[in-house]
């Protein structure tokens, strides 16, 4: 990969990862505020939003991710699967998207209950779980330790990594 | 005028080479052990609170939870 495609895919792949933390974040103070208020109109519309984020930033942001990280990864000396801190962040990247692809069932269904109960919000029990809350939380820390790899890049070489180094020597 | 050591910045972690590989077989890092040991615990005390919870994962258990405590009072008008 020539130096000016490969900084283009490094820059691709700084936005969209740093992109999908960001709007994990959103994602987390939105599920927080809706815990938090009292007020319907707040809770229903919250609950939307979210639903909203998670299909049109969380899961296109997450598969860019895995995306460009693979197309980076093997692309450069660095490898996919020679050094450990490639490894685990790949494996943070496509269990995080794998879960949330799953976890967009349970975000449907809370937009779906917020949009159509027509009582009071306080009795759809289930608008008063914080799934929302332990979810965006979770992914948010598996993305730190992501974007912390990817800065420090840590030392080590897996075994895979050390056979192709010394095939090519 | 003798240049500043301090000026010269290092290349950006993003261009920094890969370390080569040692002549020999070297032990697996602390860090990925401790990282493998911290992924290992967490995952334990998820399928312990799961099967300490005694429900499913997943949108189906809200479906069932809604359904179960009579609070889906979703009239639709």
């Amino acid at each position: 990969m020539g130096s000016g495609v490969r900084k283009l895919a490094l820059t691709a792949h700084v936005v969209v990862s740093v992109g999908w933390l960001g709007a994990v974040a959103c994602a987390l103070a939105l599920a927080v505020a809706a815990l938090a208020s009292d007020h319907d109109a707040t809770v229903r519309g919250t609950y939307v939003t979210i639903e909203l984020i998670g299909r049109y930033v969380l899961v296109p942001l997450s598969i860019a991710t895995l995306v460009t990280g693979v197309v980076l990864s093997l692309g450069t000396s660095w490898g996919l699967f020679r050094h450990y801190w490639v490894v685990f962040k790949l494996l943070i990247a496509g269990v995080a998207t794998l879960v949330l692809l799953m976890y967009m069932q349970t975000l449907e269904h809370l937009s779906e209950t917020a949009t159509t109960a027509t009582g009071p919000v306080a009795d759809a029990a289930i608008l008063d779980s914080p799934t929302v809350v332990l979810h965006s939380s979770a992914a948010l820390v598996l993305l730190l330790v992501a974007t912390t790899l990817a800065i420090c890049k840590p030392k080590g070489v897996t075994r895979f990594g050390r056979r192709r180094m010394r095939a090519r020597d | 005028m003798p240049e500043d050591p301090s000026s010269t910045t290092p290349p950006p972690a993003a261009e920094a080479e890969p370390e080569t590989a040692p002549g020999g077989d070297e032990p697996t890092p602390r860090w990925v052990k401790t990282f493998v040991a911290v992924c290992l615990v967490v995952a334990v005390l998820f399928v312990v609170l799961k099967l300490a919870g005694g429900g499913g994962h997943g949108p189906g258990q809200h479906s069932r939870d809604a359904s179960a405590s009579g609070a889906t009072k979703m009239h639709l008008s």
